[in-house]
């Protein structure tokens, strides 16, 4: 395979990608989540009396606008009237999650790739500005490496769920008739395991396992 | 289906006595019977109760005397027991509710004095006469009209409707009542509810357990379930209407074989005996589907007027007032607030809408709600309340605007529009900036601006929606369509790269073998300059010499090797290093002359060569 075909190659790979993501983001002009729209359908649920969707649409919402005051004020007032533990998380998830929205940090990080990677190039070529490519490499390389902090801090997250159900035991088998090991509180936030049949195996943020109907929990981040 | 009890008539002694001494006038308190009516004194389709109580346990429950224009229904029975210093004592109570089917005085025998009843001519009109023999009607209400008592021609069950009106409008609901009467000692199920065909009306879901009560009807008691429901007109014209009530009756019957197996006439009144059939086991038991049916009930339904009807008019038929009132009369811009508009009275509920305040200036408004709560059983009275949140998005002095409803009255036969009073309400300042009541999600810097607020125990009003929106809440790094990009480019450097690494490497390479071979040439050329000093060959001596003199000057000033001649040296090097030219020259003179040196001179030229290739080249 010659040089010149191995560059249309990519090309073309380039731009399925681009064209693919755009395909992607044309229906989300139509509908789908958006910040306001989660924080007003959390607020209409606080109004009903739901604490637990709630609070999951608070999340849906700061995960779309992580540095929005209002969110995170009403989050905490529905986790603290319902009796729930305030938000915590490691300092890295604090202040990686809060850069921006992973969104917008995605395309950051395409950026900073791109710069990265040109540069690099450049410098061999151009060996007369050395060090000004060896700042633009050093500016793509921090670009890449906060989407990536973003990413870690993101992922716990693509398995958390929030307890919907007023009020749902944890079981210690995935069956109805099991013996409850806990009830869990209705707001409430659970990493999910594994899942079998029609319940999951989850764990709180206490190290605590069991089993929960899947019906009682809905993920933060659906898939 | 609720099957009904088998009932049977007992005619107490007692009550027949104290009916005997009722009528004689004689004196109750003295036997421990005392009547009471309330109010003696009411208007013609209202009713009064009377309560006959015993005071002496011995004494029998008596019942109501018979008074035409009066119809006497037992509502409530109570019993109570005292023991005084061991003497028991009881007293037990019988209410009945006294319907007046017309007005005048009646006397109701049995107390003394006897008690009067005085009906006067009231609204509403006294009802048809009743088939048959003297009837009463249960759980009578004011106003409501009951259709004739047709029994079956066994005279054991009836079905009855009763209507506050026949006349109505298109949309407008009435309550009805519907009243299945079975008799004591009729075995019956229901199985089916009571229903009508045809498609002028609509009727309210029925109970599957309808309210029970007594009745007598010719003397003879009956148990009746009643269905309190109400009926809504679909269409205009006239309408004959019909309850069709399914029962399953379960009745004795004889087996035909059993009849007087010996076909002898003079032995008939023996084996129809009931004791022969009973003890011989020859009397069986069968059910029965039949379907009763009510007298036909004629009913007007009128049109709705065209003319005057109001704008906004949602089909609301009936006598209704309109409240108001709002959550807080004191607001912050951005806070939201509730205004609830109360629609109480009577009527179709369900056409009753309201689209609140709509858009309202200087006021955001989101849909109004609307919940309705049921004052009685069938859902003709009762309320419903329609809420709509609106955000004051000016400050200072605002209105919120008079809200209107409007209803047709059937009564007054024209249409109502009831409006409630413009609502007042004073609107702080927000105290930041608030981007939620410029409808738009807040950025970075605002938020920052605005952390002072993270203590406030309330919560946050809505966000407008600003219709940026994501399919998924997937990150975008976390979604294959979206990590082609960086893919594709990762692979795109990282292929560009390798392309330009071997690019590099073939041209080392190609560099290094000149170097290489150059190398070796230089190193042959020098043993021969070894061997011809050692032979005295001067012109093989020279001729290698200069050989790797060129190669080494090539190197070090970017020529080709060949091209160096005096004139390059002269360039490069000036008058300065005459050794390297007298060699280049000697060299010359050597090939073409022929000259021979002196081994001694050779070795100096060989250290000339030495000299040069040990030099460092010029970059």
């Amino acid at each position: 395979m010659t040089a010149r075909m191995t560059i249309a190659l990519l090309t073309l790979a380039l731009g399925a990608g681009i064209a693919h993501a755009a395909i992607g983001v044309a229906p989300q002009m139509r509908a789908g989540y958006s910040a306001p729209r989660l924080f007003d359908l959390a607020n209409a649920y606080v109004r009903d009396g739901k604490p637990g969707m709630a609070v999951l649409n608070y999340e849906r919402a700061r995960l779309l606008a992580p540095n929005d005051p209002d969110i995170r004020a009403n989050l905490s007032f529905v986790r603290r009237t319902s009796g729930l533990r305030p938000i915590t998380g490691t300092w890295f998830e604090r202040q990686a999650s809060r850069f921006a929205s992973p969104n917008t940090l995605f395309w950051f990080g395409c950026i900073g790739l791109l710069i990265g990677g040109a540069s690099l190039f450049l410098a061999r070529r151009y060996s007369q500005h050395r060090l000004a490519l060896r700042a633009c490499t050093a500016a793509g390389l921090a670009l890449m490496a906060v989407t990536l902090c973003n990413a870690l801090a993101i992922w716990p997250m693509m398995n958390e769920a929030v307890v919907i159900a007023r009020a749902t035991p944890v079981r210690v088998a995935p069956i109805s008739l099991a013996d409850p090991l806990m009830p869990l509180r209705e707001g409430e936030i659970l990493t999910m395991d594994a899942k079998v049949r029609d319940f999951t195996l989850v764990h709180t943020d206490t190290g605590r396992t069991g089993w929960v109907p899947s019906a009682d929990i809905a993920p933060v981040i659906p898939r | 289906m609720k099957p009904l009890p088998p009932r049977r008539l007992h005619p107490p002694l007692g009550a027949i006595a104290a009916l005997l001494l009722l009528t004689a006038g004689v004196a109750h308190a003295e036997s421990g019977v005392t009547e009471q009516i309330e109010p003696a004194e009411i208007d013609l389709g209202e009713t009064a109760q009377l309560t006959i109580a015993t005071l002496d346990s011995t004494q029998t429950l008596v019942t109501p005397p018979v008074i035409p224009g009066l119809e006497f229904v037992a509502v409530g029975q109570s019993s109570q027991m005292e023991s005084v210093n061991g003497r028991t004592t009881s007293k037990s109570s019988v209410v009945y509710e006294v319907i007046p089917q017309r007005a005048g005085i009646f006397t109701i025998p049995g107390g003394s004095p006897p008690l009067v009843l005085r009906v006067r001519p009231g609204g509403a009109s006294a009802p048809p006469a009743s088939a048959g023999a003297f009837s009463t009607s249960p759980a009578a209400r004011s106003g409501m009209v009951a259709s004739a008592t047709q029994l079956t021609q066994d005279g054991s069950a009836f079905v009855r409707l009763r209507l506050p009106k026949h006349q109505l409008y298109v949309g407008e609901s009435m309550p009805v009542d519907i009243q299945v009467g079975v008799r004591d000692g009729l075995v019956a199920t229901l199985s089916g509810l009571p229903s009508f065909g045809g498609d002028s009306f609509t009727l309210n879901n029925l109970s599957t357990k309808p309210e029970e009560a007594r009745e007598i009807i010719g003397g003879q008691p009956f148990t009746v379930l009643i269905w309190h429901s109400a009926l809504a007109a679909v269409k205009p014209g006239t309408a004959s209407l019909t309850i069709d009530t399914p029962l399953t009756v379960r009745m004795q019957s004889m087996r035909p074989s059993a009849a007087n197996p010996s076909g002898d006439p003079a032995l008939d009144e023996f084996f129809n005996d009931p004791f022969f059939q009973k003890f011989f086991g020859v009397v069986g038991t069968t059910e029965k589907e039949i379907t009763l049916a009510s007298p036909p009930t004629s009913i007007s339904v009128m049109a709705l007027p065209a003319q005057s009807r109001p704008e906004g008019f949602s089909g609301a038929v009936g006598h209704f007032k309109i409240t108001s009132e709002l959550s807080a009369a004191t607001t912050t811009v951005g806070d939201p607030l509730t205004l609830r508009m109360h629609v109480s009275g009577a009527g179709n509920f369900d056409r009753v809408r309201s689209g609140m305040l709509g858009s309202a200036h200087d006021w955001k408004t989101y849909p109004p709600t609307a919940t309705f709560t049921a004052t009685d059983s069938n859902g003709y009275h009762g309320e419903k309340v329609f809420e709509q949140v609106a955000i004051a998005k000016e400050p200072g002095n605002q209105t919120l605007p008079a809200l209107a409803f409007s209803y047709f009255d059937p009564d007054a036969g024209r249409y109502e529009s009831a409006q409630t009073p413009p609502i007042s309400v004073a609107v702080i300042p927000a105290a930041a900036s608030s981007s939620a009541a410029n409808g738009r999600v807040p950025n970075d810097h605002e938020g920052k601006a605005r952390e002072g607020r993270f203590a406030s125990p309330a919560l946050r009003p809505d966000y407008a929606d600003t219709g940026n929106s994501v399919a998924s809440l997937v990150p975008r790094y976390f979604q294959p369509p979206f990590l082609a990009v960086p893919s594709a480019m990762a692979l795109a450097f990282t292929a560009a790269w390798f392309w330009l690494r071997r690019r590099e490497q073939a041209a080392n390479d190609s560099r290094t073998a000149v170097q290489r071979a150059t190398s070796q040439a230089t190193a042959t050329w020098l043993a021969q300059m070894e061997t011809a000093a050692a032979r005295g060959d001067a012109q093989v001596f020279f001729s290698s010499a200069r050989s790797v003199l060129r190669q080494a000057l090539g190197a070090r000033w970017h020529v080709a090797p060949q091209s160096i001649g005096l004139e390059e040296i002269d360039a490069h090097l000036g008058r300065d290093d005459q050794d390297v030219r007298q060699l280049f020259a000697s060299a010359d003179e050597a090939t073409y002359s022929g000259c021979d040196a002196v081994i001694g001179d050779l070795e100096h030229w060989k250290h000339v060569v030495l000299r040069q290739l040990n030099e460092r080249p010029t970059r």
